[in-house]
């Protein structure tokens, strides 16, 4: 039997550890999706990001890159664990001294307009100003069988040590549009 | 104003090996679910199946990355990890399933899991129908005693706003 267990976070004067701030579902194809988190610097650890997104590159997949702070100095790296569906294996590879941080997969234009990709990014110790900023993801694109997508896990890292105060989401660095109906939402983590 | 979320909807924790657990007449009013299982199979070893609207026909592909391998399948099911991660040692696997209830598009589940035992990985899988889902049938991919979710087994959904 389930049992309902309601509102965790609603009694005994503790803050709710993890909050919905915003979402933006875009009406029209867009290059950049960028959200102002500089409000919440004293009340969140940290961040997460969830979205539902495709891409205008006629492809079966894209690249999603992130960038922090509106910044694209070239000192900033990405790593990839996924698979590769021609002979089944699991690669990795990475990225080094790139202006943003690959950091999901989403589906690119050529499976069908219904075909959007989920991601979920975790940016931990968003607002410290000591450390450098590490965002991790688990993203996939899959539509048909046999496979053409890419999905795996992610890991982006800047040596900014500023604390963050604006989210940019784009793809393939600004080369492609975020497609109409592409959903972001972004999230606070108390710690 | 941020709205506190990460809701649990329902939560159960097995009394006995059970081969499968509903959830259903959860809210729609969310943008994401979380479904969280933790326990471990009864006797032998299986993998546990995701059943999406009770929808058992030919709607699911999945590619899935285990260890130093990628696998990928299709079916009436969404087979959440390869061959017998679903083990005797404790087993985890946390599900992401993004917009749930658009009827816009296809639904995509991402999923993460691992054992005790040894194996982990993670998996994607697709769900070519756009209707909302409604409900989530959790299983194992063989209904016979020794291929069970085992007593003390606990099953959590969890809805996200957005």
């Amino acid at each position: 039997m389930l049992i309902p267990i309601g509102f965790l976070a609603a009694s005994g004067g503790v803050e709710p550890p993890f909050e919905w701030i915003t979402t933006t579902t875009l009406g029209a194809d867009t290059a950049s999706i960028t959200f102002d988190v500089s409000a919440y610097a004293s009340t969140y650890k940290h961040l997460q990001i969830r979205g539902y997104a495709r891409s205008s590159e006629a492809a079966d997949t894209s690249q999603m890159d992130i960038r922090f702070n509106g910044v694209t100095t070239a000192n900033q790296s990405s790593h990839y664990m996924t698979g590769r569906l021609s002979d089944n294996q699991v690669i990795s590879g990475g990225l080094t001294n790139q202006t943003f941080m690959r950091i999901a997969n989403i589906s690119g234009s050529n499976p069908a307009a219904t075909a959007f990709s989920p991601f979920v990014l975790d940016v931990l110790d968003a607002f410290s100003t000591t450390k450098g900023k590490v965002v991790r993801g688990l993203s996939g694109s899959l539509y048909n069988y046999p496979p053409s997508s890419k999905f795996g896990l992610t890991s982006g890292a800047t040596q900014m040590t500023n604390a963050i105060s604006t989210v940019t989401l784009l793809v393939s660095n600004g080369g492609y549009n975020l497609k109409t109906g592409s959903r972001i939402s972004i999230y606070g983590v108390r710690g | 104003m941020p709205t506190p979320t990460y809701i649990p909807l329902a939560t159960t924790t097995l009394a006995s090996a059970t081969f499968s657990v509903l959830f259903s007449g959860f809210s729609q009013g969310y943008r994401d679910l979380v479904l969280v299982v933790s326990g471990k199979c009864d006797v032998y070893s299986s993998t546990l199946r995701i059943v999406y609207n009770q929808n058992g026909s030919y709607y699911y592909t999945v590619t899935m990355d285990d260890g130093g391998w990628s696998y990928n399948d299709e079916g009436s099911s969404i087979k959440t990890g390869t061959a017998n991660w679903w083990t005797t040692r404790p087993t985890t696997m946390v599900c992401t399933i993004n917009d749930y209830a658009q009827t816009d598009r296809s639904k995509q589940t991402l999923i993460r899991y691992g054992s005790a035992y040894g194996k982990m990985g993670f998996t994607t899988a697709h769900f070519t129908s756009t209707a909302a889902i409604s409900t989530i049938r959790v299983e194992t991919d063989y209904n016979s005693a020794g291929y069970l979710m085992a007593a003390g087994t606990t099953l959590s959904l969890y809805g996200i706003a957005g």
